[in-house]
């Protein structure tokens, strides 16, 4: 076999984290998505001749991650809300004290999507993908991409109860907790 | 969405998903085993 070039490893050590972090939103399950992680790398090592040098191996990556977990995984039907925390629990990752509601809020926020939305929206919101790599990851026009992930940040906005504020209107909240510390 | 309420929401989102990717251990062991593979010429042999 050929030897591989360093920055072959290096470029998929590096995307790990991130295929990780998109594995554990996509399944809710810590175990299930190392499973998916495990996986994917076996097989893009065993079809590393098919990666072209000069791409993406982030976007490589998801994709085959991607069709695992539709081929795969999600045919288990196994994907359920996690109302009773077990998610939380099951997480190796624990965020630090303080962002702990926030972490929680998004959490469950994005168990409620439609999973096609929760995927765009990971995607190009979370993952750092374009609109066009999106769309060429999921397979589908960059257009249903956007549709998809414009439906995900209303009803993610809808979920987590945030609302626009008009901000001529009044103070901000920065302005208005010091006008208070100062009362 | 304002443009206001959707960086807000990229803002939650991306530190949510950082605490998901670069966490106590971003990278477990068993993956930086599977990727060093590729350093030994084992690519086609998968366990």
């Amino acid at each position: 076999m050929t030897p591989i070039e360093p920055t072959l490893r290096d470029a998929m050590l590096q995307a790990t984290p991130n295929l990780r972090a998109f594995a554990i939103s996509l399944t809710s399950n810590v175990d299930r998505a190392d499973d998916l992680v495990q996986e994917t790398l076996l097989r893009a090592i065993a079809n590393i001749g098919r990666f072209q040098p000069g791409t993406n191996m982030q976007a490589w990556l998801f994709t085959i991650l991607r069709n695992l977990f539709h081929s795969e995984y999600r045919k288990r039907r196994r994907e359920v809300e996690d109302t009773d925390g077990k998610y939380a629990a099951s997480l190796a990752v624990q965020p630090a004290q303080g962002a702990h509601l926030d972490f929680e809020d998004m959490q469950k926020a994005l168990t409620r999507l439609p999973h096609d939305q929760r995927e765009a929206l990971l995607l190009v919101g979370a993952s750092g993908f374009s609109y066009e790599q999106a769309a060429e990851i999921c397979g589908c026009a960059v257009g249903t991409i956007k549709s998809r992930v414009n439906r995900a940040r209303t009803r993610l906005a809808e979920l987590m109860q945030l609302q626009d504020v008009e901000e001529e209107l009044g103070p901000d909240r920065l302005t208005l907790s010091v006008m208070q510390a100062v009362a | 969405l304002s443009r206001r309420l959707q960086a807000q929401l990229g803002e939650r989102l991306r530190a949510y998903y950082d605490q998901l990717a670069f966490g106590e251990q971003p990278v477990p062991d068993r993956f930086i085993e599977i990727i060093g593979r590729l350093d030994h010429g084992h690519a086609e042999k998968r366990s």
